[in-house]
């Protein structure tokens, strides 16, 4: 089920309305139905993945948690990791595996006889399958009690407002919530419903629209020049950002709704001022991820400068396959890996540069030409994210700057955006009305000033004229074709 | 008064005239009649009296059909079922016989044997029925809740088929899914551009017409319709324009067409199957996309699933020895650009093109 659909909107409401209608102690069951409900309005019997999965986690924190003898444990763990990361290889990366090998077989003369998988790739699976485990390694650190209650456990893992993008929850912050009893708070409410709004506004109206250019653009890269390439590649940036910053705001709404906090995923990362604050602000729930569960283990940042970037790169390697069962991915978690490592080992330099030029005298300015250096950056290493091909991703960056004598190709300026893809220049005008809203509101946010919580001081018919005019503008201006999270895929 | 309206409920109850409106607009300026009942069987009734029909935007052809079917008088020679790609054939391809498309836009495998049985139920099945097939009658994820769910569910019967019932299905069994869109802001957004038209009364409703020389879409009594000029004047760049851009964003019925699904698989050749043991003649038109498409698709690591598609159905028919023509591969056909509107649609005339030069499709 999307969040973006007329399902959604009638479902929402209902489980609202029980969830607060109902005595605690049935809360619970209800929101597990709903959930799983809301997991099989996809494809019903993937529901079973999300039965294993939980199963096996919850038998296993039970065992760990009796279980004393170090190797006995380590077995347990292992079983669980054996599981939940084979079920997400079988689904996830079997073909992907597989097409690599015979590509291999092919260029090494070896004939093989491939067999592939016809499997669809269960949506969110990524999502539970780390938050499963993360639950099962904190148990077996001692750093969680299991759950011993199967049904909260059940919800823990599938509730539904964070199942199939996340945010990718913790146990300790998690479970607790499920447990609470949560009365109908006005306050609460409201908030949670502004920020699905919020949530609903970057779907769709701003990724969407973005990404009927930079959808058409990457599909075909060789017909398009440096403008057209450099315009797809500014939608595609913010077309990700708004598509999956939207969906994590009406989760953590939705959730909030119900009483339940959920972690913030992104906190403005385009406003970074260097490349590490940009991942310290963008999908924050996994990198808290990586950073707990893969570079502390390795080490983190200690042992030295080489071992630190050694572990960057290893972590966002494994990030990119998280993303996708593709080079591309791989490919581009590498090379966010190496910009971190070269933005730590260039800091002190870069310091110096500064301080010599004089730009330390102009703090403002200063700060403006980090956030346009980084995020130049994350654009220009995030072509391989939404390119098909690795050969696209060099076709890209060796044409960034071809075309520029004739931007338009020649053709009017609507005739240049409609050979973009867009369908016709009002909307490409739409498409830039609405993300500069957007950029002007989170700069506001920026600079630590809320234009909600302003408007919220307002008297309440001009307040509630504006939230008018913004479910008017949502409804109207919106692309509601249902078209799937970007995420959805991972 | 106050006790009963909390304070607390204020931003709720604020909220409600929103929904209101939201629906109000939906439901009074309705622009596809949704809420008009009678809209089709009028529809089928003009038809069946020999006039065309404009301004049949957005109604439901499926519920057309059927009516068509239980208005007429005797059996069809000729049927056609199909996509809209297949509404185009009308009753010059098969001079003296009675033809009747019964093709819907959007169809997929479960409108074809729901019609079908609609056919069969009112005792009007034809001698000889062409089957236009889709390419995306095997994709799992092109699942509609649009067609007739009581005859498709009839003809499962009649096959032997049980299948799973989700959830959804029971509830679109009980309620159908056009009043749903009461509540869709895309339904919202197109009653806000009818706005104007309907303050002055002048949405424009279906109506019958005794020529057809208009530049509106005209649905004929054959059932076969004429596009709008709009379409038909399209220049040759705006044509390829859309066939580029049909295949490279996620072509529709197409998305996520990883495998082809076996339980398809199994209702489709049980379908033809029974099909030939109801006696009736079936022939197969393969009807081509745009040229610059196909090629765009056929290298797509996903939507090349199309060439395994086309070589499957063949399989089928030739192990049923039912007749194939044309292919969906223009180059097969013989046929360019300015043979089609656009990415999916065929012009008559190259249809009739390339079964000219095929033998049996007449007889």
């Amino acid at each position: 089920m999307l969040f973006n659909s007329v399902h959604f909107a009638i479902f929402f409401p209902i489980v609202v309305t029980l969830y607060f209608l109902l005595p605690h102690k049935f809360r619970w069951i209800l929101l597990l139905i709903a959930s799983y409900y809301f997991y099989m309005a996809w494809i019903p019997i993937y529901v079973l993945l999300l039965i294993i999965s939980t199963i096996v986690d919850y038998i296993g924190g039970l065992l760990l948690d009796k279980t004393e003898k170090e190797y006995k444990r380590k077995l347990i763990l292992g079983v669980s990791l054996f599981v939940n990361l084979g079920i997400l290889f079988t689904f996830k990366y079997y073909n992907f595996f597989m097409d690599s090998i015979e590509k291999l077989s092919i260029y090494l003369n070896i004939p093989l006889n491939i067999h592939y998988s016809s499997l669809l790739l269960p949506i969110g699976i990524s999502f539970y399958t780390f938050q499963t485990l993360a639950y099962t390694i904190d148990v077996y650190r001692r750093k969680v009690k299991p759950e011993k209650h199967l049904g909260i456990f059940a919800l823990y893992v599938s509730f539904f407002p964070q199942l199939v993008a996340g945010p990718i929850e913790r146990a300790d912050s998690l479970i607790p919530q499920l447990k609470e009893h949560h009365n109908f708070d006005i306050k609460r409410v409201s908030d949670g419903l502004k920020l699905m709004a919020w949530g609903l506004f970057k779907k769709v109206v701003v990724a969407d629209r973005l990404g009927m250019m930079s959808a058409y653009v990457f599909a075909n890269p060789q017909s398009h020049e440096g403008p057209g390439l450099l315009f797809a590649m500014i939608f595609s940036s913010w077309q990700i950002y708004c598509d999956f910053s939207g969906y994590s705001d009406i989760a953590v709404g939705s959730a909030k709704v119900l009483g339940i906090n959920l972690i913030q995923n992104f906190e403005r990362p385009y406003f970074s001022r260097s490349f590490p604050e940009l991942w310290r602000r963008w999908h924050i729930s996994l990198m808290n991820w990586f950073r707990d569960y893969v570079f502390y283990p390795l080490g983190g940042s200690r042992y030295g400068v080489l071992n630190t970037c050694k572990n960057l790169i290893i972590v966002f390697t494994l990030s990119g396959v998280w993303h996708g069962a593709n080079w591309t991915y791989i490919f581009w978690g590498f090379l966010m890996g190496v910009c971190l490592v070269l933005s730590l080992i260039t800091r002190d330099i870069r310091k110096v540069i500064v301080e010599k030029i004089g730009l330390t005298h102009f703090p403002k300015i200063h700060q403006g030409l980090q956030m346009l250096i980084t995020y130049s950056i994350f654009l220009f290493f995030g072509v391989p994210f939404r390119a098909e091909k690795i050969g696209d991703v060099f076709y890209i960056w060796s044409h960034l700057l071809t075309g520029w004598s004739n931007p338009t190709r020649g053709l009017d300026f609507d005739d240049f955006v409609v050979s973009l893809g867009m369908p016709t220049e009002q909307e490409f005008n739409s498409a830039i009305v609405a993300l500069l809203f957007l950029i002007i509101v989170e700069a506001f946010q920026a600079y630590g000033v809320s234009l909600r919580e302003k408007l919220e001081q307002r008297n309440i018919a001009l307040r509630w004229a504006c939230y008018y005019i913004f479910l008017f503008i949502i409804a109207f201006y919106g692309i509601w074709n249902s078209s799937p999270f970007v995420y959805f895929q991972f | 008064m106050k006790r009963f309206i909390p304070k607390d409920l204020l931003p709720i109850i604020l909220l409600v005239p929103f929904f209101l409106f939201f629906i109000a607009i939906n439901v009074f300026i309705d622009p596809s009649g949704l809420l008009r009942k009678k809209q089709e069987k009028q529809i089928a009734q003009w038809l069946n009296d020999g006039f065309g029909v404009i301004n049949a935007i957005n109604v439901d052809y499926r519920k057309i059909v059927k009516e068509r079917i239980a208005l007429l008088e005797k059996k069809p020679d000729i049927i056609v079922m199909g996509s809209s790609r297949a509404m185009i054939i009308d009753s010059s391809f098969f001079p003296d016989r009675h033809l009747l498309n019964c093709s819907l836009p959007s169809a997929n495998l479960e409108d074809i044997i729901a019609n079908y049985q609609v056919l069969y139920e009112t005792n009007k099945l034809p001698e000889k029925l062409i089957l236009c097939p889709d390419l995306h009658y095997f994709n799992a994820y092109a699942k509609s809740n649009f067609h007739l769910f009581q005859e498709y569910e009839n003809a499962l019967q009649r096959m032997k088929i049980v299948q799973n019932i989700t959830l959804t299905d029971l509830i679109v069994k009980w309620i159908d899914p056009r009043y749903f869109q009461i509540l869709s802001p895309g339904y919202f957004q197109e009653s806000i551009r009818f706005f104007p038209a309907w303050v002055v009364g002048k949405i424009p409703r279906p109506q019958p017409i005794e020529y057809y020389e208009t530049e509106e879409k005209v649905i004929r009594p054959d059932g076969s319709i004429i596009y709008e000029s709009s379409r038909r004047q399209r220049t040759q760049q705006e044509i390829e324009l859309k066939a580029e851009r049909y295949a490279f964003k996620h072509p529709e019925g197409l998305v996520n067409y990883r495998y082809i699904d076996p339980t398809r698989e199994l209702i489709f050749e049980k379908f033809l199957k029974m099909i030939k043991e109801d006696g009736v003649e079936v022939k197969i038109i393969f009807i081509p996309i745009h040229p610059r498409s196909y090629e765009i698709l056929a290298q797509n690591k996903i939507y090349k699933i199309i060439i395994d598609v086309e070589k499957y159905m063949r399989d089928v028919f030739n192990s049923l020895d039912i007749p194939v023509y044309g292919s969906y591969d223009a180059t097969q056909c013989n046929c360019v650009s300015t043979d089609f509107y656009d990415a999916v649609h065929a012009k008559p005339e190259a249809i009739k093109r390339f079964l000219s030069t095929s033998t049996g499709i007449k007889r």
